[in-house]
């Protein structure tokens, strides 16, 4: 564990002391708003490092999660915690039964963990090792997405002080944390949008074409909006299927929307 | 740093605040996982690596990132301030 995240000997203020400090909000949201300059993802975790450490909380971790099909499915953590966690957590390839991820599937509403209940066994033992690894008592914040998208953000919040977040600074802490969930979902998304042009060599004339299809058009509308042949407009997107590694280009199509390419 | 195979990926980045770390694995058929985490100190890091299950699967890419993280914490506190 990186020595920032081992355990705190010092008395701990409870969350109502620390979220009614003045500007407790303010001074959160001043860091959230860090992130529209992060460069790359050592930045972003500073700012996830420094927003858990202004909310007087031992441990942090955002996921994001893409699982559009499973020749895209991708989840992306940044970890504000001890990482060890998140090799038990692949070792036994729980992504699948996480009961903080299907949560934040199904709602939107940020809830602590004692009130998502785990549904099965293997559900419980992983609650059981988030406790292990900072999250004695945790806050599960979903950052979803709009237009039907299965692209989808979490930030999962630690203390290692039972009930922790049962006081009267809830209320003003989940208002931020929503904010952050939010602002780190964007900044995902942004960053995975890039590296999706880049690999795949997407010009603007490809976005244009991956709209077109998104919308439903057919080769010969696409063929005259472009001033093209539309045999031009079938081997574009044949190149573009490959590049992406997608078998057609409605799989294309959905994915440049999952990664907010289009 | 990556497997001869290309399943698992680790970059190393030296900050003033430590080592940034990013793994990426990739098995066939699964879901690509990327972690990206910082490391204060190379014990800490040693750590993490030997709590790496696929350091039986790639052991010399594990050797390799020890010593690599070794010298970056070396020039680390060499130059306490470098970003």
């Amino acid at each position: 564990m990186p020595t920032s995240y081992s355990a705190i000997a010092t008395p701990r203020l409870t969350l109502a002391e620390l979220a009614g400090a003045p500007d407790f909000a303010g001074r959160v949201a001043a860091v959230a708003a860090r992130l529209a300059g992060a460069e790359d993802e050592a930045q972003a975790l500073h700012v996830l490092e420094a927003a858990a450490d202004t909310m007087g909380l031992d441990a942090a971790a955002f996921v994001s999660f893409v699982h559009d099909d499973a020749s895209h499915e991708s989840f992306r953590f940044l970890l504000a915690c001890d990482p060890v966690w998140c090799f038990e957590y692949e070792r036994r390839a729980w992504y699948a039964t996480d009961p903080w991820l299907a949560y934040a599937l199904t709602y939107s509403e940020p809830a602590r963990g004692h009130e998502i209940r785990a549904e099965s066994e293997q559900q419980r033992a992983v609650m059981e090792l988030s406790e292990q690894y900072g999250f004695r008592s945790s806050l599960i914040v979903p950052a979803p997405s709009s237009g039907k998208l299965t692209r989808l953000g979490v930030l999962c919040l630690g203390s290692a002080t039972p009930g922790f977040f049962d006081d009267d600074g809830y209320l003003p802490l989940k208002l931020v944390a929503r904010g952050l969930a939010m602002e780190l979902h964007g900044w995902w998304i942004e960053r995975i949008k890039r590296e999706v042009i880049m690999q795949a060599r997407l010009t603007e004339e490809d976005l244009t074409l991956l709209a077109h299809e998104r919308r439903g058009l057919g080769t010969k509308l696409m063929a005259n909006a472009l001033n093209v042949s539309p045999q031009s407009i079938n081997s574009r997107f044949q190149r573009m299927n490959a590049r992406l590694g997608v078998p057609n280009r409605k799989a294309a199509a959905r994915l440049a929307a999952e990664y907010g390419l289009i | 740093m990556r497997s001869a195979d290309g399943v698992v990926a680790v970059s190393l980045q030296r900050t003033c605040n430590g080592i940034f770390v990013q793994r990426a694995l990739q098995r066939r058929g699964a879901a690509r996982v990327v972690q990206t985490s910082r490391f204060t100190n190379a014990s800490e890091f040693r750590k993490w690596c030997e709590a790496d299950a696929s350091r039986f699967d790639y052991p010399l890419l594990s050797a390799r990132l020890v010593r690599h993280a070794d010298e970056l914490f070396s020039d680390c506190d060499a130059t306490p301030d470098a970003g």
